[in-house]
């Protein structure tokens, strides 16, 4: 009998205690929703740096880009960027240069944990990315691995128009809140193109977007330094 | 108060520690990106491959004895074979003309001058693209070739065309009879 009242107690205890400690966590989240509502949501615009940067040092490099990002869960954001690049390729056999413009449309993820009204992000994305391009090339050596005779160089520019390729894009990057709604950010963009138009007897040795490609697979990378301001729209 | 700012840094410090790990990444993709060289297993611009058959029985093949084989570039004779016993050679045509000329002496020692055949590779040339370290090569198409006739001095017999494509050094594409 003693027996049966202790552990009805012990029981009751139990219940009583996961209750308490559900009642308490209710409370708890409660209280942090009121300060929350310190999120802001919005259009995010901004421009990379290390476009035209690179065009100010490399005289074989020229382009900018644009990008923006909207806002549209706690963690996701839809993000975009486009741009436009030329760029010259020098090669110890031959010289190419490309023009073009792209477009890359995703998501980003952001992983990090803020603190009450910040705003920074460490976060991951991913991208589809596509560009349309011509691309020049101006001239050639014919490669014979022999010296026995002089070597043949072409000098006969053949352009190649309406070329297009087409890539997945993995992005990782860091935006901080420098000041009040002025963001600089860093990434990282890892490419692997599934489709392209390439051009006949030649191929695409630069694709606006995706950067350099090579002859061992379909991979690219790239950077970006941006600086970016966001349009409050909402608070939540 | 302290115990808020404390951890504010702490995120700080974590923030720029990703930060700087981002940048070595990048610094190590870059670095790790295959540098462009043209290998010596890429197909570039192919040889000529050239075996020596018996005229007699032209299923044998014969070696050439101290065979020497020359080629005018420029006014300067280069030697793509000297002195050598051989029944097959590899040489470059020219790419920048349509034809090549090349002597071939046989019996050709420090001693002996030899006897000496000149012979006259045309052909037609198409520029292919391969990629972008080794550029282009060339192939060589509707080849043919011509023997200079010295009446009773020629040790050549008969040359036979058996690829007029040159795209590789896989197969014979000339047999010269001897």
């Amino acid at each position: 009998m003693k027996m049966k009242h202790t552990l009805l107690f012990f029981i009751s205890l139990l219940f009583f205690g996961t209750y308490l400690g559900k009642a308490q966590e209710e409370k708890e989240t409660i209280a942090k929703d009121s300060i929350i509502k310190n999120n802001k949501y919005g259009l995010r615009l901004g421009l990379d740096l290390a476009r035209p940067i690179r065009s100010l040092v490399d005289k074989d490099f020229s382009g900018f880009e644009i990008m923006a990002d909207f806002r549209i869960t706690h963690r996701f954001y839809i993000a975009a960027e486009f741009g436009n690049d030329k760029d010259d390729q020098i090669e110890e056999n031959l010289v190419s240069s490309t023009k073009g413009t792209y477009a890359k449309l995703g998501v980003d993820f952001n992983a990090y944990n803020n603190w009450v009204g910040m705003d920074n992000a460490i976060y991951a994305g991913l991208r589809y990315g596509f560009s349309t391009f011509n691309q020049d090339l101006q001239g050639y050596t014919i490669y014979t691995g022999d010296t026995t005779f002089p070597g043949t160089i072409v000098y006969d520019p053949i352009s190649y128009s309406g070329l297009n390729a087409h890539w997945i894009e993995f992005i990782f990057g860091v935006k901080t809140e420098v000041f009040n709604n002025l963001f600089l950010s860093i990434n990282l963009q890892l490419k692997n193109k599934f489709y392209e138009e390439v051009p006949e007897n030649f191929n695409n040795l630069y694709i606006p977007g995706f950067n350099k490609t090579n002859d061992y697979g379909n991979f690219g990378v790239g950077f970006g330094y941006g600086v970016s301001y966001l349009i409050p729209i909402y608070k939540k | 108060m302290l115990y808020f700012w404390k951890n504010e840094t702490n995120s700080n410090q974590t923030m720029i520690r990703k930060i700087v790990l981002l940048f070595l990444l990048v610094g190590i993709i870059s670095a790790c990106t295959k540098d462009d060289i043209c290998t010596k297993e890429t197909l570039t611009t192919p040889f000529l491959v050239i075996k020596f058959k018996n005229k007699i029985n032209p299923l044998l093949s014969k070696n050439v004895t101290n065979l020497t084989v020359t080629t005018i570039v420029n006014n300067d004779s280069i030697d793509i074979y000297k002195s050598q016993t051989k029944d097959s050679i590899l040489i470059p045509l020219n790419t920048l003309t349509n034809n090549t000329e090349y002597l071939f002496t046989e019996n050709n020692t420090s001693s002996n001058p030899g006897n000496t055949d000149k012979v006259i590779f045309t052909y037609q040339t198409d520029n292919i693209y391969i990629n972008r370290a080794c550029s282009f090569k060339v192939i060589f198409k509707e080849l043919i070739t011509q023997l200079e006739i010295v009446e009773g001095e020629n040790w050549i017999s008969e040359i036979e065309v058996n690829q007029s494509t040159v795209e590789n050094e896989d197969e014979t594409h000339v047999t010269i009879f001897h």
